[in-house]
């Protein structure tokens, strides 16, 4: 067990990405409690997007937590905090329509984060993977799960890291999306979820992405999404559009 | 080893897109794909005709039944399986074994030829073999401004077999059931999910029956689909499971009561 622990420390998966044996996907100590992760959760209001973020009240649910509330963190495409909303009074599962006027006139993307508090030493600590709709011309949002754990902080703020996500220190790993796209328009989105900068290829073409900062890239004629960089996680959301139709789901 | 499947209705049709590489890029093309489904008590597996590239396999899930699931195989793999009259779904080979990021197909539903929705997709063989159940949230992928809204809880047992168990939609704040439903093993079972049943209150729960909740919104031929996680996902330290347990304990309790309530049991 001791061993077990040793090898999950923090220190010890830094070694193991730089020798990238049994790489660690994720730079974060499970053994730590009241700690709540948040995915990075992309956020669209350009060319009439609005985004709808769906959440569950877990420290309710699961822990009858009657202090609980949330934080949610939105950055723009360059990493910089542009808005902080909390939400005292909870539902069990919520809903937040994310549209330029909540974001103060801007017509952009970018990403958010929610955070968990509490007032109580809960002893587990929980990740919300969520759920993002995206609305594209006041039509019906299609919605995606978060798909990458990115940062977390403590239930009562004393405690926070951010851009947790592992990387390669010398070989370049290949992600290729298992899906064929021959649609009038693709996009992906991409977030760099590292602590430091990292060059991406997308099919061929190279993008240097700051730690936290976005990207939106239009994929052209190409029917395969292969995306090179050193991070060991770097999943795409997939925005597929056929005249007024639109598919979103997380590559 | 991961199986693939489709849904449809008489609104919704789907594509199954199933890739002949993993997601590092690795390809291997002496893999096929197999049909199977559970006929007279035993898994009936079949080639699958379908139109191929160099990179995919597509399935045009119209011209198949419901129950039928899909894998990837050689011919000696399937040979084999069917000469040994094993009479369970078996680890064929490794292809689709693919870590951290599981090997997965898009499923693409459609409505009308008009809107169109899809997730990547996986049922991994290891879920086959498990009996448990479900609590997931109503209200998260549901819109209640939609036209219509449905759930399809898909199910793939190792055994040949349609097992009947029961859904319910619980509300998990005033701690009542809404409504019952029957669900079956290596079915893609479909419930209609009624407007005053998405509140931020409602779950559903399977009693016995694990599977993936696939959640389906239509409005003006637009559409979404996307399903949710198990609830043990939400917690990350070692005592979980006892919290997700203690929880489901909870529902059963509920559901105890109704039945007392209902059918005097």
């Amino acid at each position: 067990m001791e061993y077990k622990k040793i090898f999950r420390s923090k220190l010890a998966k830094n070694l193991r990405n730089f020798l990238g044996f049994k790489p660690a996907h994720f730079l974060i100590d499970y053994e730590k409690t009241n700690m709540s992760v948040s995915d990075a959760f992309f956020w669209r209001t350009d060319n009439t997007f609005k985004t709808i973020f769906s959440f569950s009240d877990i420290l309710n649910l699961y822990f009858k937590d009657d202090t609980s509330r949330v934080e949610i963190l939105f950055y723009n495409k360059y990493a910089e905090l542009i808005k902080t909303f909390k939400i005292a009074n909870l539902k069990l599962t919520n809903k937040l329509l994310i549209d330029s006027f909540f974001l103060n006139g801007i017509t952009d993307y970018g990403t958010f984060y929610i955070y968990h508090k509490s007032n109580k030493d809960i002893g587990t600590s929980i990740r919300n993977s969520c759920y993002t709709g995206y609305s594209f011309k006041n039509n019906l949002s299609s919605f995606v799960h978060g798909n990458t754990l990115t940062s977390y902080t403590s239930y009562n703020n004393e405690e926070s890291h951010s851009y947790i996500a592992g990387k390669s220190t010398f070989q370049k790993q290949i992600y290729q999306v298992q899906n064929n796209y021959n649609f009038e328009k693709t996009e992906i989105m991409l977030m760099n979820p590292c602590n430091e900068t990292i060059l991406i290829e997308v099919n061929k073409e190279f993008y240097e992405l700051q730690k936290g900062s976005s990207k939106l890239i239009n994929i052209k004629d190409d029917q395969l999404i292969k995306i090179k960089s050193k991070c060991y996680l770097l999943r795409p959301v997939v925005f597929n559009y056929q005249g007024i139709y639109l598919d979103v789901h997380h590559g | 080893m991961n199986f693939f499947f489709g849904i449809k209705n008489n609104l919704i049709s789907s594509n199954i897109t199933i890739p002949r590489f993993q997601n590092n890029g690795y390809h291997n093309e002496k893999y096929s794909v197999y049909d199977a489904m559970p006929k007279d008590g035993k898994w009936s597996i079949n080639k699958t005709i379908c139109q191929s590239d160099k990179n995919f396999f597509y399935i045009d899930f119209s011209k198949f039944d419901k129950k039928q699931i899909f894998f990837l195989a050689t011919e000696l793999q399937v040979n084999n399986f069917i000469m040994s009259k094993q009479n369970i779904l078996s680890n064929l080979n490794n292809f689709t074994n693919t870590s951290p990021i599981e090997f997965r197909s898009n499923l693409r539903i459609s409505i009308n030829k008009k809107g169109f929705s899809s997730y990547q997709s996986e049922y991994p063989i290891e879920m086959t073999r498990k009996k448990g159940s479900i609590l997931s949230p109503l209200s998260s992928l549901l819109n209640s401004n939609s036209e219509q809204n449905l759930l399809f809880f898909k199910n793939i047992y190792f055994e040949p077999i349609f097992e009947k168990s029961k859904l319910y939609i619980v509300d998990m704040l005033n701690r009542k059931i809404i409504d019952e439903f029957e669900v079956s093993t290596n079915e893609t079972n479909e419930i209609e999910i009624k407007k005053e049943f998405i509140k931020d209150s409602n779950y559903f729960f399977t009693e016995k029956t694990l599977g993936i909740p696939l959640f389906v919104s239509i409005k003006n031929d637009h559409l979404s689909f996307e399903h949710t996680h198990p609830p043990h996902l939400y917690l990350l330290n070692h005592n979980r499971f006892n919290k997700v347990s203690e929880l489901k304990q909870e529902v059963r309790n509920i559901i105890n009561l109704y039945n007392k309530e209902t059918n005097g049991i």
